[in-house]
């Protein structure tokens, strides 16, 4: 399981310890693999799985507009309260699933979570932003996305593992929730990071300025 | 009658006519218990399922070992793998095996750690706590286990393998509703008590003593154990002692162990400081005392005098979790081995280039290949309801904790001056390993339990043969079966018995060796019966031998059968399994035929001789009788 959204699921089942949360469904996009991965959280705590099926070169070309859609679409099904989400997936690092699916429910969102309290109906939530922390305060339903300092998620143990096997995992694929999968992104190239060249040891700061001079670093 | 009598004398082996007595080799297999009413022997021969029982009657036997067992069925694999990565999981990255030797002890959070996982209850059934894992299952566990912590193996196996393994076997319902719930969720720890200062190989010989209080309603427990594994930390122990019992046809009482459950809040059990050890420092080892202990009568286990059944039976029904354990540690150790082999230079080449470290590695893998196969398939008979597994168990942990001695020996050798240094971390393994061969039934015993064994069932059989000699009218058919049978074996005409139907093509010639040591064993333990009658009790440098071939032969069997499980489902493995076992076959069926023939030759007889001769010397002298060369 990407680890953001291990972190968004150990908050999620939490929440529900804390009796804040009520239910709490899991949801993966992918093909039979993400079925153990709905394991994995069912046996972390959560009560429901529902898998997404999308494999092959659909599952090639998937796009985090169209995991929105799809999140989105179950959302308003399920009348969820509240959507997490880890804050980006660790393989392309896109960090846009939360924002888009908020945007396509017309909900507030609070991104790159640490802290997450309920108070009086709203979630106060802290951020981490490039400055520090921001605190801010969003009505339900919102979208929340899990940041690395939210909380440490627990380990599957294996009576949770037994008794996830009995929890259900209902299946759908994206053209029963009205979500088209094609693709919107052409990839045109990939490429590796330029092979590092070289360093140079000088022996004192002299020279150091004449080289740099040589390269056009500096005046 | 006539010609018949001539058959007879045509053949060398004519055991019929020798007096062999059953019932003294009787007490034989039990060897460490004196004082300790012996189970007779039944005046019938019993029939086994058991490849080694048989092997001592020259019989091959394969309805355990071929095919190779497969138990699980679709559901218990599903769960099974399932379970596999969080341990592996929680073994790489919560547990620390050098914090936990440094300690002395599992660190707390690891322990705590380890009940929420649900590690302390793994063949519990769900109901009352546990995850309700069969043998196979558990076996794949603790492979994991094995392959990162030994100390917490311990920990693990004290509670499970034989602490409370007595209530899962004997307990009646109310027992186990009482106590497994506390030795799961209720996180009590368990410990199997039955050591004490002057008893340990012969457990029959222990001296705590439990008495039947006035009122019939309790009994009064006194005595210390030592080196019980968890006893500093268990509440539930499974404890072992004398009682007075009536024996009701001699009208006398005398004196026959009994299990208990004891619980620490009893009153009257106190524990002594943890041991200091060589090995599985993060295990707790410690003295137990009982001062007047109190134990309800309903706390007796499988029956008031039958303690040493319980016993044997505990300890035989977790030996395969031993094999499977250190199959795991071989697992590791070797890769630590062929990670540094393949990446060390030295002469300019890499050192895996090397001859010598390409034998160390390949016997390396061959001793593991055999010892996880053997614990599969006991577990794997186990699961499918077998009952006779008990020496393939001993053989098993016997083979085992031998092998992953040598490899992780072999191991350290690799790596050479790094091997040694603690940061490497195989020293603590090769440390954690030394006590697998004395604890659980130490490696000498068991030996002489296969080997004694194996004898008085083919004594049984042989016997039977005899009886019939003094019937021979009413036994024709049996006796001329036996004559013809001999007749044809010394003019050197028999065929030996065949695994060829059992075995995949390409394993011919090796299971053709193996079929080989199968039955040259029969006429080797006859031999030595005609030799020694009942006095092979005490000739236990023959029985070593016998043992060390029966091992042997055992264990090509085992890895015949793998192999063409292997083969026959074209695993990626396949080749190396093949080539594995026919390896191991040469090289066993070698040293089958070496041991039994050892045992005839006078001259070996003669070393051993000479050897007692030294040993009683040496013991007289108070240690080594001459000096050195230079006498002074």
């Amino acid at each position: 399981m990407n680890p953001f959204d291990e972190i968004a699921v150990e908050e999620a089942v939490r929440l529900k310890e804390k009796k804040i949360a009520q239910e709490i469904v899991a949801v993966s996009c992918g093909p039979a693999q993400s079925q153990e991965t709905l394991r994995t959280a069912l046996a972390m705590g959560v009560d429901r799985g529902i898998h997404v099926e999308v494999s092959g070169p659909e599952y090639d070309t998937l796009q985090p507009i169209h995991v929105s859609k799809i999140l989105a679409k179950l959302a308003q099904d399920e009348k969820a309260d509240i959507v997490i989400v880890g804050k980006q997936a660790i393989d392309d690092d896109s960090n846009q699933t939360a924002q888009m699916t908020a945007a396509l429910l017309d909900w507030p969102q609070a991104t790159f979570a640490s802290k997450i309290e309920k108070q009086n109906g709203e979630l106060q939530v802290t951020r981490e932003i490039d400055g520090g922390l921001e605190t801010i305060k969003v009505k339900l339903p919102a979208v929340v996305s899990a940041d690395l300092r939210l909380n440490e998620p627990r380990y599957a143990t294996l009576p949770n593992i037994m008794k996830a096997k009995k929890k259900p995992i209902k299946k759908v694929s994206p053209k029963d929730l009205g979500v088209d999968t094609a693709a919107r992104i052409e990839v045109l190239s990939v490429e590796d990071p330029p092979t590092r060249q070289a360093g140079v040891i000088l022996p004192d700061v002299d020279q150091l300025i004449v080289k740099l001079k040589e390269g056009g670093h500096v005046q | 009658m006539l010609r018949f009598g001539r058959v007879l004398n045509l053949s060398r082996n004519v055991v019929p006519f020798v007096e062999v007595n059953s019932r003294g080799l009787a007490t034989a297999p039990q060897v460490a218990r004196k004082g300790e009413e012996v189970e007779k022997a039944t005046s019938e021969a019993k029939e086994s399922q058991s490849f080694t029982m048989n092997l001592f009657r020259g019989v091959m036997e394969t309805a355990q070992v071929f095919p190779f067992p497969q138990v699980l069925n679709e559901d218990q694999k599903d769960t099974l793998k399932m379970f596999v990565d969080p341990t592996a999981k929680f073994f790489e990255e919560v547990n620390d095996p050098a914090k936990n030797d440094t300690l002395e002890a599992v660190e707390p959070q690891s322990l705590e750690g380890l009940w929420e996982l649900g590690a302390f209850g793994l063949q519990v059934s769900q109901d009352l706590g546990g995850l309700g894992l069969n043998n196979t299952q558990y076996a794949r566990l603790v492979e994991i286990v094995g392959a990162h912590d030994l100390g917490v193996g311990i920990t693990l196996g004290a509670h499970q393998s034989i602490g409370f393994k007595g209530i899962l076997l004997f307990g009646t319902p109310e027992q186990k509703a009482k106590y497994l719930p506390r030795v799961t969720t209720g996180k009590e720890f368990a410990a199997f008590c039955l050591t004490e200062p002057s008893s340990g190989s012969d457990a029959g010989s222990i001296r705590s003593r439990a008495v039947l209080s006035a009122d019939g309603k309790h009994y009064i427990l006194n005595g210390s154990k030592i080196w019980i594994s968890n006893g500093g930390l268990a509440e539930i122990m499974t404890v072992f002692a004398q009682t007075p019992v009536l024996d009701e046809k001699t009208g006398k009482e005398h004196d026959k162990v009994t299990a208990f459950i004891v619980e620490r809040s009893f009153g009257g059990v106190t524990s002594g400081p943890p041991e200091k050890k060589m090995g599985i420092k993060a295990s707790n080892t410690a003295e137990v005392y009982y001062e007047d202990v109190k134990i309800p009568v309903e706390n007796v286990l499988g029956g008031v005098g039958q303690g040493f059944k319980v016993a044997m039976n505990i300890l035989n029904n977790g030996r395969f979790g031993m094999a499977a354990c250190l199959a795991g540690t071989m697992r590791a150790v070797t890769r630590k081995a062929v990670d540094h082999a393949t990446t060390r230079l030295q002469f300019g080449r890499r050192i895996d280039s090397f001859g010598t470290i390409q034998e160390k590695l390949a016997r390396m893998s061959t001793l593991q290949y055999v010892t996880e196969s053997m614990a599969y398939m006991i577990s794997g008979n186990m699961d499918s309801g077998s009952t006779d597994f008990h020496l393939e168990a001993a053989i098993s942990k016997v083979f085992a904790s031998e092998a992953a001695w040598t490899v992780t020996d072999e191991a350290i050798q690799i790596l050479g001056g790094m091997g040694f240094m603690k940061e490497c971390g195989l020293e603590r393994v090769m440390r954690d390993l030394r006590i697998f061969r004395i604890f659980e039934g130490t490696n000498d015993i068991l030996r002489l339990f296969v080997a004694l064994t194996g004898i008085q069932f083919a004594g049984a059989h042989l016997r039977e043969l005899q009886k019939a000699f003094k019937n021979p009218a009413a036994n024709l058919g049996l006796i001329f079966g036996e004559a013809t049978k001999r007749a044809i074996r010394s003019v050197g005409l028999s065929s030996p018995p065949s695994l060829s139907q059992h075995v995949h093509p390409n394993l011919v010639p090796a299971a053709a060796l193996a079929a080989k040591s199968i039955e040259s064993f029969g006429q080797a333990v006859e031999a030595t019966l005609l030799k020694y009658g009942r006095g092979v009790v005490e000739e236990q440098f023959v029985l070593n031998r016998l043992a060390n071939a029966a091992i042997d032969t055992y264990t090509m069997a085992v890895v015949l059968s793998r192999a063409t499980m292997a083969l026959q489902s074209g695993l990626p493995s396949a080749h190396i399994q093949e080539l594995m076992t026919k390896v191991w076959c040469s090289e066993a069926s070698g040293r089958v035929a070496e041991n039994l023939g050892a045992i005839r030759s006078s001259q070996t007889l003669e070393n051993f001789s000479n050897l007692s001769a030294i040993a009683k010397n040496v013991c007289e002298n108070g240690g080594l009788i001459h000096i050195n060369p230079l006498n002074f």
